[in-house]
């Protein structure tokens, strides 16, 4: 996607999310700068506490009470309208959200057919429209039985299920960006291969941006064109999706992907990360990963937190060298 | 040799209802049979993965292992002897179980030391002076530092923790540890570490591991020999390097093809398999999976395939997993 012909669907520049703990203040996000183009999706992978679910909260202007925003956010409606807005004019309209667990995001007093309604009511649908868009969306994700189904109330429903209704909603107000919040995670692998299908070919069919928060690297390599490691508040790595899963040019990627268990090799011994993800209250100077990382050098903990292009894609890590005759071997 | 773990006919139903008003009714007792008939083989030192959704009843068998839950019929044989519903402490410690969520298995209001020293104390471990020492010893044995015998629970990452509930359940010298769904809410970094520490302690200790997982990937890795469940049976049980390159049962096909994976480029929702397995209590005549199976035949809804196959470590339940041979109804 060239960024230069039109602007991007969402540009975010330095962001950064500072909370109240106690009586000092944290940065868990911290200068995070990406774009997503119109159509594309952009996969957020990183490990607990990096960062991750609170940019995509930031995006739709969920973040907690007391909180504060830094930075710039900006939304371009269409293509051709170079006015920029604000979250608050693009939640429930040209953003949404779903979330991991839908249980806890359904009414639990309202028919699902209606929580699917209410949106496409919200974009101007009349009642009788509304009700048949909402029966064509579950159908389109892939819940049997639409028509009976949507009658039903989100307890009758099985986690699969409730997890469709909650797409099928997000979808009911045909937004241009659809965020995903480990929308998988709890589910099994045949239902989330299932959702992951139905959501891939409608991204497709609606021409929708998508934002897909997981840790789990499998699946963004199914589902995302790019892809942006977080650690520690920050972005550390940033490209096509095959690039970066092919040639890391970071060690905490690569440290990442040797974490995994896979599908083809026999037993051995994982790599793992040694120690923990800093607190978010003390985090290291220079390079953030630099405490836990087998390549570390002496100008690492001075380092200024920067992408640059190496290779194919961009990367914080300053010795990037280091890295190439380990992906080598 | 005889099998370390013996596993009969192993039935589990939990009661729904009233019994009694069913039985006025003249109707059987309302329940739902989450284990249904397994009959397993464990031998010492086996590393053994249990697989298949969620509801399938691998966590009940687990549970049944232990005596965490009661047995409605068969046998569970442990080292020659029958384990019965009440167990006594000698007993109950062979057989240890590692849960999923470590921060709700651990008290807590009481340090990790107390935890540690209650269960040796209340077991008899080892000698009254010797405790402390042994503490110590099982917190070094999971790489965790003594300093922790001093930490509440809350204190610890969620890594920590879990080290701490493999410690707890090493502290009773078990001969089967049982991990369900042990290393599923760790991120990648730290399940790595976790499951190279349970590689190590079952070679170190001469453990037998049963591990229970939806995740393939570290079933692969983990386990030698695989069982794959479905509504409370076993439909395929095969080494699991076989298992994973050539599935005979239509269900771990369709397991296998729904797992993204990293290095092979799938589509996602290209995996055959439709629907959700079926509602507890509602089995069918016939093979269970028929309705989502793919290959299904008009026999699969009649004949109810039994688990068979060229050799013991070798079964599948299906009438096709065996082309020309094996087939039986059960």
């Amino acid at each position: 996607m060239d960024a230069t012909m039109s602007p991007a669907l969402l540009d975010v520049q330095d962001l950064r999310v500072r909370l109240k703990a106690g009586t000092t203040e944290i940065a868990p996000v911290d200068g995070v700068t990406f774009s997503v183009a119109r159509g594309e999706a952009l996969g957020i992978v990183g490990e607990s506490g990096s960062g991750k679910s609170l940019t995509l909260k930031a995006i739709l202007g969920l973040l907690p009470p007391g909180s504060k925003l830094d930075g710039s956010l900006r939304f371009s409606v269409s293509a051709d309208d170079v006015e920029e807005v604000g979250p608050d004019q693009m939640r429930g309209r040209g953003v949404s959200m779903i979330f991991q667990e839908p249980m806890t995001a359904l009414n639990p007093t309202m028919r699902v057919g209606r929580l699917v309604a209410e949106g496409a009511r919200g974009i101007g649908l009349s009642r009788r429209d509304a009700k048949r868009r909402s029966v064509e969306l579950l159908d389109a994700v892939g819940v049997p039985n639409a028509r009976e189904r949507s009658r039903m109330w989100p307890h009758e429903l099985s986690g699969g299920l409730r997890q469709r209704v909650m797409i099928a909603a997000a979808l009911s107000t045909e937004p241009a960006l659809l965020l995903c919040d480990e929308p998988t995670t709890a589910l099994d692998v045949t239902v989330q291969d299932q959702i992951l299908g139905p959501l891939a070919q409608l991204r497709r069919d609606l021409d929708m941006a998508m934002v897909f928060v997981t840790h789990d690297l499998a699946v963004i390599a199914e589902v995302c064109d790019r892809i942006a490691v977080m650690y520690a508040g920050r972005i550390v790595e940033l490209g096509s999706t095959q690039d970066v899963l092919a040639a890391p040019q970071h060690p905490y990627t690569a440290a990442l992907l040797a974490s995994a268990p896979s599908f083809q090799k026999g037993s051995g011994r994982l790599e793992g990360i040694g120690g923990q993800p800093p607190d978010p209250r003390a985090f290291p100077p220079g390079c953030r990963f630099a405490p836990r990382c087998r390549l570390v050098r002496d100008d690492c903990h001075t380092a200024a937190h920067q992408l640059t292009m190496v290779g194919s894609h961009e990367t914080a890590c300053v010795h990037p060298e280091l890295l190439l005759p380990e992906v080598a071997k | 040799m005889t099998p370390l773990l013996q596993v009969q006919d192993l039935t589990v139903r939990f009661p729904t209802g009233s019994a009694i008003a069913a039985r006025l009714r003249g109707r059987p007792a309302p329940g739902v049979t989450a284990v249904d008939g397994i009959s397993l083989d464990v031998s010492r030192g086996d590393s053994l993965g249990i697989v298949g959704e969620s509801g399938c009843g691998k966590s009940t068998l687990a549970k049944a292992l232990v005596g965490l839950v009661p047995v409605t019929s068969g046998s569970i044989t442990f080292d020659g002897s029958a384990m019965t519903e009440r167990r006594d402490r000698a007993t109950q410690r062979r057989i240890q179980m590692v849960f999923q969520d470590p921060s709700s298995s651990l008290n807590p209001s009481r340090t990790i030391g107390q935890t540690l020293l209650e269960l040796l104390s209340v077991h008899e471990m080892v000698p009254k002076q010797l405790r402390e020492t042994r503490a110590r010893e099982l917190l070094a044995l999971v790489e965790l530092p003594a300093s922790l015998l001093s930490a509440y629970p809350k204190r610890l990452s969620g890594g920590q923790r879990q080290r701490v509930g493999i410690a707890r359940a090493l502290a009773l010298e078990p001969d089967v540890l049982i991990a369900d769904e042990s290393v599923a809410a760790l991120d990648v970094s730290v399940q790595a570490s976790v499951l190279n520490l349970m590689t190590r302690l079952r070679a170190d200790l001469g453990l037998t591991l049963l591990f229970i997982s939806h995740d393939l990937a570290v079933v692969r890795h983990i386990s030698e020999r695989t069982i794959v469940m479905y509504l409370g049976r076993v439909v395929e049980d095969r080494p699991t390097e076989d298992l994973f390159d050539d599935p005979r049962h239509p269900y771990s096909s369709a397991l296998l093809a729904a797992a993204p994976r990293l290095g092979t480029k799938k589509e996602p929702g290209s995996s055959a398999l439709a629907g959700e397995p079926p509602a507890f209590g509602t089995r069918v005549a016939g093979c269970g999976f028929s309705a989502r199976c793919p290959r299904a035949e008009s026999i699969c809804r009649e004949v109810d395939p039994r688990l068979t196959g060229p050799s013991s470590c070798h079964q599948a339940a299906c009438h096709f997993a065996w082309p020309g041979a094996y087939v039986g109804d059960r």
